[in-house]
């Protein structure tokens, strides 16, 4: 019998013991900033776009000699999963790039240095000031800052719209008359969306071109306006009146199998040509309709920041900020060339001059981006970005009305912003 | 093994080298269990009453957890999609992989052929199966699923975009990649039924159909239970088919979240909301669920053996 | 020796028994027909994974598909006319040439085959140690430990995803072969398994070899591995496909690209690829993962079916 309690003992020992198990949290000792320095930068995207972050890594090596910088590859599906798992166990990358909200996370928890402590705050005047101000935490705190831009375009199919005697669409009635026409001449496939399909990201763009918003300036969810109505109306009938795929078909495959305006992202301008032969000279692109309010245009994006228990954080933060120099964007750029990736810099000023893109499209997007609006800062939105779109589809697939939709999706919004 | 002391001296050595080997024995097993097993388990459950984002200390919040879940329409619609999943999946699987096994028991190469066939998915990688499911259910005309739906004359589907396809998607693909499995225990339970009962029943003028009624169906019960019950646990833990098949970057159940589960969303708080203390409240749920069914499991297979 | 009684009539398996007249057997084969037709639903998504890893990217993306491939090619597997600098979308990277790691994919296999043999031999040798304990020797405790691993079976091991990372990490064993490899080394449903199965074994072989003076661990060693064949023939087939296909704790474990198993390989593959044209590689990939279970499976296919029917007979 004794052996039996021990056993229980045991036992009950490890349930209690449990309690003081989980980890605190304790300030990273700094490495001696002189010795050698190797740190580790997990950038979420492809394993090409790592190789263009490595050649900045290597001309800074040029510059800092002692400094070695090793790039790793996230695939976007697992990225926040392994950043997460990283900053629990306080161990993992010195640099991590991101979508554009996570360093806010991540920073909100500890996870990440605030970059003004290492004087970044002042790349605010060469960034784009929407995606800036979409990268500050609530605070002020700059635990990220913008490490690429990305940006919609409406690419569409020259020889169906001249078949169908439509010009490329500027506004959504005209986006309307054309989706219909096309129709009308036989074209099968009017319209469809890549980016963003029937996600928040897609409902961003209506709802600015409304003149609507998902948050007031001082971070009150704003989606019961009749703006917000006004554009979830007319992008649900997009669906339902004028038959949008719900299925997402990727941009350039999109135009391929005959679709003649395809609303996507800006990446896809790259890949069209090399990657759909057939379509040399067939297509071109533009900006997005512009809506009652205007030509409003989500800015998508990466943020890159240092991570708190790194033991370089100063050479972390100066290696950020090198990204900004005119140096390593026109490095990363030519390496994006060689690998005819896509590739817009976070500074609005070299969209057009240090492009991968042909002058014509750099053009389309620094217009874009000139007026464009990036994700909401305000607290609580990433955790409610999922429901958010869960509302959006349920208007979209009839399963609710706009009005309710749109109603269930503020309370989410304020139940999660505090 | 102090209690085991004896004051004779050679017993007293036997006994200690006896069971010093013993617990020797034992101690890998109960080092690793006690160690990636137990100790994990005591801290889950210390977790799920704290509010714990991963980073910062747990904070102690009693029951908060469990009774947000409580309140939670994410966490009823999964539990209700899973049910409807876990029903339809394994009902559906069972039925067919005793019709298969029924139909294929013999030694003849046609049987062994068809056997092998059925088998095939269960030894298949399953990442492979998920990356396969998912190209056939290709959204345009290059898909499998579609080219067949359009010599029928239908227009493309978007199978993994259509919220009422997600649920018979995903029990399809249950079904399909598990009845082989099922199919290779109902022969083994058919191959430890005697012949000569057939043989009676024959002589008693005993049609095919009641002789399945009365003897084989009654003496596959213990397969049954078995594969009922594993397919119930099995399919309340449904995680990588979620993942892989439907999820987006927005919604880890697909569109609308019709294929969100227990896992996938245990995943989701966890993973993508910083909510440990939240998402080990609900591994706990699911633990309920499965000790409960374990239990039936145990309870059944004790009756069974009484009968 | 329940265990061996109730599986062995499988060998002898005689029905359908002796022909029962002309009509019942015509009818038996009516009955069958539409299992014979539900077979179609296996071959046909085969045949299409298999067909597309023979196609170029260009038919791949063609509509309608074709059914046979046009030109058949291993492109897909190594494609000698693909280059990083020169793109050109008929030329695309084949499996062996899609990841930026030392030995590419191969590495991958490597890691997949390497994990899932040391888990199995170790897992086996830990339990049948653990199993010859307590269910042959006369220790106190031991049902207390038996109950108490039977109860961690109903555990789902979702329950134990985070402490165990953190345990991990506090070990210094992220991304690393022990991480893969150390906490799946107990297992208690193989524990339980053998115990069981030990169980129905007589005792007079052990008690023999006692008399004669042999130690306990050449016992287990001489006597007891060899009575346990079958029993560890059958956990090794759910060991191997278990870990061969274990894909969420490497996907939170693995830090490196280098570290990754193959599903966590094949899914990453997945996540950045989308294109119809890439499917090709995709599916390649998906096929080299399957075929040293498949392998595995026709060699051992008498193994496999008597394996599975003792686990359901027993367990």
């Amino acid at each position: 019998m004794r052996r039996t309690t021990a056993v229980c003992g045991t036992v009950l020992v490890a349930l209690l013991s449990a309690a003081c198990a989980t980890s605190g949290q304790s300030e990273t000792k700094q490495a001696d900033q002189n010795a050698p320095a190797s740190l580790s930068f997990w950038s979420t995207g492809g394993d090409d776009e790592t190789a263009i972050f490595q050649k900045a890594a290597d001309l800074y090596k040029q510059s800092h000699p002692n400094v070695t910088i090793k790039v790793q590859t996230l695939t976007w599906d697992d990225a926040y999963a392994k950043l997460l798992a990283a900053a629990t166990s306080r161990s993992g990358p010195d640099i991590l790039s991101g979508g554009m909200t996570w360093t806010i996370q991540f920073g909100a928890r500890g996870a990440m240095v605030d970059l003004r402590k290492h004087g970044l705050d002042a790349l605010k005047a060469q960034a784009q000031p929407a995606q800036w101000e979409s990268a500050v935490s609530p605070d002020g705190s700059v635990y990220g800052v913008p490490l690429d831009m990305s940006t919609f375009a409406l690419y569409y199919r020259k020889d169906l719209l001249d078949q169908a005697e439509v010009s490329p669409p500027r506004t959504w009635e005209e986006l309307v008359t054309a989706i219909d026409k096309l129709r009308a001449a036989g074209v099968r496939k009017p319209y469809s969306q890549d980016w963003g399909n029937l996600d928040w990201i897609g409902y961003f763009n209506y709802l600015y071109q409304a003149g609507g918003s998902f948050y007031t300036p001082d971070c009150k969810p704003s989606l019961a306006t009749p703006q917000a109505e006004r554009a979830l109306t007319y992008w649900a009938d997009l669906y339902r009146k004028h038959g949008a795929p719900t299925a997402t078909v990727e941009g350039s495959d999109a135009l391929d199998t005959g679709t003649a305006l395809v609303v996507a992202g800006s990446w896809i301008a790259k890949g069209i040509d090399v990657n759909k032969p057939k379509l040399k000279g067939k297509w071109a692109m533009t900006t997005l309709p512009a809506g009652p309010a205007g030509p409003t245009t989500f800015i998508g994006g990466r943020a890159i920041g240092v991570t708190s228990f790194s033991k370089y954080a100063r050479i972390g933060a100066d290696f950020v900020k090198f990204l900004y120099s005119d140096e390593a964007i026109t490095a990363i750029v030519d390496e994006a060339k060689k690998r005819n990736l896509p590739f817009i810099p976070p500074r609005p000023d070299k969209v057009v001059s240090t492009s991968t893109f042909t002058p014509e499209q750099a053009q389309v997007f620094e217009t874009s981006i000139s007026t464009g609006k990036a994700a909401p800062g305000c607290p609580g939105w990433d955790e409610s970005a999922g429901d958010v779109a869960k509302q959006l589809q349920s208007a979209i697939l009839g399963k609710a009305d706009v009005k309710t939709a749109l109603a269930e999706a503020a309370k989410v919004m304020e139940r999660n912003a505090g | 093994m102090a209690d085991m002391a004896t004051p004779a001296a050679s017993p007293l050595r036997s006994a200690l080298r006896r069971y010093g080997t013993s617990s020797l024995m034992l101690l890998p097993f109960l080092a690793l269990f006690a160690g990636f097993l137990l100790w994990p388990l005591a801290n889950s459950l210390f977790l799920s009453f704290t509010r714990f984002d991963g980073i910062n200390p747990a904070e102690f919040t009693g029951l908060d957890n469990f009774r947000q879940l409580a309140g939670d329409a994410r966490f009823r619609h999964a539990l209700g999609n899973t049910a409807l999943y876990v029903v339809a999946s394994v009902g559906l699987g069972t039925l067919l992989s005793l019709g298969l096994a029924l139909a294929f028991n013999g030694t003849s190469w046609p049987h062994r052929i068809m056997r092998t066939l059925f088998f095939l998915p269960s030894v298949t990688s399953s990442i492979a199966l998920m990356l396969m499911w998912k190209w056939v259910l290709f959204p345009s005309d290059v898909g499998l699923a579609n080219t067949v739906v359009g010599w029928f004359g239908g227009h493309a589907v978007a199978w993994l975009a259509t919220p009422g396809l997600t649920v018979p998607i995903l029990v399809l693909m249950s079904v399909w990649g598990g009845m082989g499995y099922g199919m290779v225990l109902y022969v083994a339970g058919l191959g430890s039924i005697p012949e000569e009962y057939y043989e009676a029943a024959r002589i008693d003028g005993a049609s095919v159909w009641q002789q399945f009624r009365r003897i084989t169906l009654p003496l596959l019960r213990p397969v049954t239970t078995y594969v009922v019950v594993t397919g119930l646990i099995g399919a309340f833990q449904v995680f990588e088919a979620v993942y892989i098949v439907f999820r987006g970057t927005n919604n880890v159940g697909g569109v609308l979240d019709s294929g969100l589960m227990i896992v996938p969303y245990l995943y989701d708080q966890g993973f993508t909301h910083f909510k440990l203390g939240y998402a080990s409240a609900i591994a706990w749920v699911l633990f309920v669920i499965i000790f409960v069914l374990s239990l039936v499991n145990l309870r059944l297979g004790r009756a069974m053996k009484e009968l | 020796m329940a265990v061996l009684e109730t599986v062995a009539p499988v060998r002898h398996a005689r029905r359908p028994a002796p022909a029962p007249g002309r009509r019942a057997r015509i009818n038996r084969h009516l009955l069958r027909l539409p299992f014979y037709l539900l077979s179609l639903t296996m071959v046909v998504p085969f045949y299409w994974l298999v067909i597309t890893v023979f196609k170029t990217p260009t038919e791949l993306a063609r509509t309608p598909p074709s059914f046979v491939p046009h030109s058949p090619t291993f492109d897909n597997f190594y494609d000698p006319d693909w280059s990083p600098r020169h793109i050109d979308p008929g030329h695309l990277q084949g499996i062996f040439q899609r990841f930026q790691v030392d030995f590419g994919f191969w590495r991958f296999l490597f890691n997949s085959l390497f994990i899932t043999t040391a888990i199995t031999v170790g897992s086996l040798l830990i339990c049948s140690l653990a199993a010859y304990v307590i269910a042959k020797h006369d220790i106190r405790g031991r049902r207390v430990i038996f109950l108490m691993i039977i109860a961690s079976m109903m555990v789902p091991w979702q329950t134990t995803l985070i402490p165990n990372y953190v345990i991990m990490r506090n070990l210094g064993w992220l991304d690393s072969y022990p991480a893969y490899i150390v906490p799946a080394l107990a297992k208690a449903f193989v524990l339980f398994f053998l115990v069981q199965f030990l169980q129905s074994l007589p005792n007079e072989l052990i008690q023999a070899a006692r008399v004669d003076g042999a130690g306990e661990w050449r016992i287990w060693w001489t006597i007891v591995l060899p009575l346990l064949r079958p029993a560890l023939a059958a956990m090794s087939i759910f060991i191997v496909l278990a870990e061969w296909n274990n894909f969420l704790w490497p996907l939170i474990i693995v830090q490196s690209d280098e570290m990754a198993n193959l599903p966590v390989a094949l899914a990453r593959l997945n996540s950045y690829f989308a294109g119809p044209d890439h499917q090709g590689a995709i599916m390649a990939g998906g096929l080299l993962a399957s075929v040293p279970t498949i392998a595995f499976f026709l060699v051992f296919q008498k193994y496999f079916t008597r394996g599975i029917a003792l686990s359901g007979l027993k367990g």
